[in-house]
């Protein structure tokens, strides 16, 4: 089987955003809305930082779709317009998307968006990847793990763009890729274990 | 490990934080339609759209210099992706680069040549046509020539456009405009015989091979975030990396060390580290002997370093004298002075004595008594940091194997004065020997300072050259240049000058403005004649610039054609000397000049490279011989008259800085009276967010980041202030207001806003309107003179009335 997986070096991101526009661009995400966020942890704003000045700390936080293995989305969706693909992906048939909203409200991530209106852009045109499917308004969308890129075999466009290289993507079932070894090696965790999601985005230091 | 993380994590963390992105979008749409009349053609939607790749390169005013591999669909510039045509190392584009999709088509773009209608700074234009406006460029040039001569002409150039040749080919004045980014440099490069950017001596590829790097004012990880994997890569390795910065920066953050202290006290640190590093013997003597003038003697009474009194030689080739360089040593052995570099003397570095009835002392006796009162105590309380950090840090810098010392353009460097935190740094290296050898190096690291090729300059009549301008740009408001035209090439009225209520008085002085731009950005208010120029992506040519990038040679290739009626930069230029009839002397169009500047570059590194071989590697090809990282100065050779460093100013003993010596800033100081009323230091940092004031009018950096002044919250509770509250900022130069936020990385006593935001950004005024303009007395002694004192500056902020 290919559970394909992101782990994230948060030593090594910089809070630059290039993920958050990479993934913008390869979709072609709408205005308004982003797949994929860099959050600056604890803090309201953007590059804030935790505690009282001096005595300061600053993680950022990069956040889109974790593909869980247990996806708490897919089980709330009633329409099996969410689904676990071969890959290992959590994708959505935007054809049997109703616009409920349930995935929305049980992902603990907050990963996913919904195109409350015709989706506007600005520019007047489809950018990013010719093969990447449009969305219609009233059918939710967040990151696919750059499923057009990733089923040519190419990266997923953040870890492409990725300044620093903080971003490791290959198949967590192969126990030889980097991926797999750095989740073991550097002693990767996931968010919100608890809820027992089992994210195939992980995190380390 | 991962339990602990959790535990500070819930779903709330997760929440969009997208509102205050979306209230800037609308309102940079709203700006945006006064000048926009045309829209974009709407595309078909994308299936089956026609799609072509180009290879070409990134926008000039970053240093980034990154390759792109774009994707146009149906004409429209479509996906933005690294080049892979370059080696994995420089295969890279931010965000910056990749929100070209959406700043390329932006509302704010210059469609059409404009021509003012209303006030000067009113920004109220019409639109005309190429023909029209070319007609009033050439003969408001004619104009201004038969009244006051060609001088009379100034281009005020940024990065972009860029227009190479146009002040030769008018004989119009240009580039005195050193006041930015030379304040440190101004204090290294007399020692090192640099030109005041203080460029470092090597490049960061080598950051690897350090065991400590001391970063001081510099944002790197936000400013140089394309050379950001050699910050990790030495961190990695093992090497200590200590930010000194007033502000808990990005780069900070990812630090082993920040060392927080008050803004503007950089000098006083490195002060402080050669008192210390002195005191405890850490100084390399025999570096310091042979390599440095710390040997050389001095008259203690004149300050006059003694010579030998060898008659100068002339330079045949300027017909002026050359430096002797006839420096005298203390010879132990024969205890007697000799020159410097007598091979059979044994110099010492130490001691006083007399020479020919004076008293006189070596340069490095002169440095500990000018030091004794520099003690890390005294520095302590200067910077407002523990005297035990001081120490360590030059313990660590002196002591702890190969060592970076590099600094910034945007922090300390903007105040009145840091060409003594400069030449404290230098004296640092000279003392430690710290240059010329893998992990070790002093300059200015942005972009990584990688290998730099020259290539061809189009010959032009030797008579087209231009004029010498006696007096610096940023002071042609206070002194009388004889400049009467301004042409403004990018943002430059509002960012190359301080005090901006002072500016608008100047600008309303002259006889005509020409402003050429891609953008509706401050300076096109003041402009008589606006000309809209294409981005980058657009063109008229295959090909048109070329240019030596980091460690490559990158040449442009056309995306789409022009947008509205906006031209590339060489068909401007081309068109501004044809308004006064002198477009013969140019190439017929860019891509012939692109090709020449290639295929007659005499540089050793631009070996193999021609244009068709860039056209059939995808535009780019590496510099010879860049396998190795860049280490300057490894023979030890410096370009001064004694090969040396030359660490004693003899010049400036007249004002008590032959060697550095403290000096107050000049409003950002305890004590200042001034801040009773005015008791925040506003800090105009860089951000990774823009280029200057480039990238403001793109939507998709909007997303992350609007137009805010940011407080620290106890400054916030002190005036009681809340999050996206409207404040007034201002002081006796003026005032601007905008929206302020808390932020906890923001040293208590600063107000931080990124530099050279528009007004546009703001609610109303410009950051600039209180901005000090001050000059330092010791100007005429700085080889770049003084620097425009952004950051010296003391405002006050307060609630908007009426908010």
């Amino acid at each position: 089987m290919t559970k394909l997986g992101i782990a994230i070096d948060l030593e090594r991101c910089v809070g630059c955003h290039t993920c958050a526009n990479a993934c913008k661009m390869q979709n072609n995400v709408p205005t308004g809305m982003l797949w994929n966020r860099v959050l600056t942890e604890g803090c309201e704003c953007i590059d804030g930082a935790v505690g009282t000045y001096p005595n300061l700390t600053r993680t950022f936080l990069p956040l889109a779709c974790q593909h869980c293995e247990n996806p708490a989305c897919l089980r709330a969706c009633p329409t099996g317009a969410t689904y676990k693909d071969d890959m290992g992906r959590v994708e959505i048939d935007y054809d049997k998307c109703i616009g409920c909203r349930m995935c929305m409200a049980a992902c603990p991530y907050n990963a996913r968006s919904f195109n409350w209106e015709e989706p506007v852009r600005d520019v007047d045109f489809n950018y990013g990847d010719a093969a990447v499917p449009a969305r219609a308004k009233g059918v939710a969308e967040k990151c696919t793990l750059c499923k057009e890129r990733t089923d040519r075999g190419e990266e997923p466009m953040c870890v492409k763009c990725c300044p620093t290289q903080a971003r490791i993507f290959g198949d967590l079932d192969d126990p030889n890729s980097e991926v797999s070894r750095v989740v073991v090696n550097r002693g990767a965790h996931v968010l919100l274990e608890e809820q027992g999601t089992r994210p195939q985005v992980y995190y380390f230091d | 490990m991962s339990g602990a993380r959790n535990s500070t994590l819930t779903r709330r963390s997760f929440l969009k934080t997208t509102g205050a992105a979306a209230a800037g979008l609308a309102c940079a749409g709203a700006v945006g339609a006064a000048l926009s009349g045309e829209v974009l053609a709407p595309a078909q939607a994308n299936a089956a759209g026609e799609e072509k790749t180009i290879y070409t390169l990134h926008q000039f005013m970053c240093q980034g210099n990154c390759s792109i591999k774009c994707t146009v669909r149906d004409g429209y510039l479509a996906k933005i992706e690294p080049s892979d045509a370059v080696a994995p190392k420089y295969q890279r584009c931010c965000m910056k680069g990749l929100s070209e999709i959406e700043h390329v088509y932006s509302p704010l773009r210059l469609q059409t040549p404009l021509k003012r209608v209303g006030e000067r700074g009113e920004g109220k234009f019409e639109r005309i046509s190429w023909d029209e406006a070319m007609d009033i460029v050439g003969s408001e040039l004619k104009k201004a020539w038969d009244a006051y001569g060609k001088e009379s002409v100034y281009i005020s150039a940024s990065n972009e456009p860029r227009f190479g040749m146009l002040a030769s080919i008018l004989g119009a004045g240009t580039g005195v405009e050193p006041g930015i980014d030379r304040g440190i440099g101004n204090g290294v490069d007399p020692a090192i015989g640099g030109g005041g950017f203080a460029s470092c001596t090597n490049e960061t590829r080598d950051w690897v091979n350090a065991n400590t790097i001391i970063l001081s004012g510099i944002n790197f990880l936000e400013t140089s975030l394309m050379r950001s994997d050699d910050f990790f890569d030495a961190k990695r390795a093992g090497a200590e990396i200590i930010v000194v910065d007033p502000h808990f920066s990005t780069t900070a953050s990812k630090a082993s060390q920040w060392i927080p202290l008050k803004p503007g006290t950089d000098g006083a640190l490195y002060l402080a580290m050669i008192s210390h590093i002195i005191d405890n013997q850490w100084y390399d003597e025999e570096y310091m002997i042979a390599h440095t003038s710390m040997p050389f003697l001095v008259d203690a009474v004149s300050g006059q370093l003694l010579r030998s009194g060898k008659a100068p030689e002339v330079d045949p080739a300027t017909g002026e004298a050359v430096e002797p360089a006839d420096y005298l040593v203390w010879d132990t052995a024969t205890n007697r002075a000799v020159i410097y570099d007598d091979p059979a003397a044994v110099p010492t570095l130490e001691g006083t004595y007399e020479v020919d009835g004076a008293k006189v002392a070596t340069v490095f006796e002169q440095l500990k008594a000018s030091q004794r009162e520099y003690t890390t105590a005294w520095a302590a309380e200067k910077c407002d940091i523990d005297q035990e950090v001081i120490e360590k840090l030059a313990e660590k810098y002196a002591t702890g194997g190969p060592a970076y010392l590099c600094f910034g353009y945007g922090g300390s460097d903007k105040f009145s004065n840091p060409d003594i935190q400069g030449h404290a740094m230098v004296i640092l290296t000279a003392l430690t020997g710290q240059i010329g050898k893998p992990g070790a190096a002093l300059g200015h690291p942005g972009g990584g300072q990688g290998y730099g090729a020259s290539l061809a300059a189009w010959p032009l009549p030797v008579d087209m050259v231009p004029a010498e301008i006696p007096v610096r740009a940023d002071r042609f408001a206070d002194t009388d240049a004889g400049v009467h035209v301004i042409i403004s090439l990018g943002n430059t009225l509002q960012q190359y000058y301080a005090n901006m209520n002072k500016t608008r008085t100047w600008l309303d002085s002259l006889d005509f403005i020409l402003h050429v731009g891609m953008y509706d950005e401050d300076s096109v208010a003041f402009a008589d004649v606006v000309l809209p120029v294409c981005s980058k992506f657009e063109d008229t040519v295959e090909h048109s610039i070329v240019r030596g990038g980091y460690n490559h040679i990158q040449l442009s290739q056309k995306c789409i054609d022009p947008l509205f009626e906006a031209l590339p930069d060489y068909d401007v230029m081309y068109r501004i000397a044809q308004s006064v009839g002198l477009e013969s002397v140019l190439p017929a169009d860019a891509e012939e000049l692109a090709r020449f500047s290639i295929d007659n570059a005499e540089d050793p590194l631009v070996a193999g490279i021609t244009f068709d071989a860039l056209v059939k590697n995808n535009n780019t090809m590496p510099l010879a011989g860049i396998e190795e990282p860049r280490i300057g100065f490894a023979d030890l050779q410096f370009p001064t008259p004694t090969g040396r460093m030359e660490i004693y100013y003899e010049p400036q003993h007249h004002s008590g800085q032959a060697l550095p010596q403290w000096e107050e800033n000049n409003e950002v100081f305890d004590g200042n009276p001034l801040m009773d009323k005015y008791p925040l230091q506003l800090a105009q940092t860089r951000t990774r967010f823009f280029v200057h004031s480039h990238f403001r009018g793109a939507a998709w950096l909007a997303q992350f980041y609007t137009g805010r002044i940011e407080l620290n919250p106890q400054a916030m509770e002190e005036r009681g202030l809340a999050d996206g509250d409207i404040v007034e900022v201002f002081n006796d130069r003026g005032t601007f207001s905008c929206p302020v936020y808390g932020n906890n990385a923001i040293r208590p006593t600063s107000a931080r806003i990124y530099e050279a935001a528009w007004s546009k950004d703001c609610t109303s005024g410009n950051p600039q309107n209180v901005t000090n303009d001050h000059v330092n007395e010791r100007d005429a002694d700085l080889i770049t003179g003084a620097p425009i004192p952004f950051n010296d500056t003391l405002v006050e902020v307060r609630k908007a009335q009426g908010e």
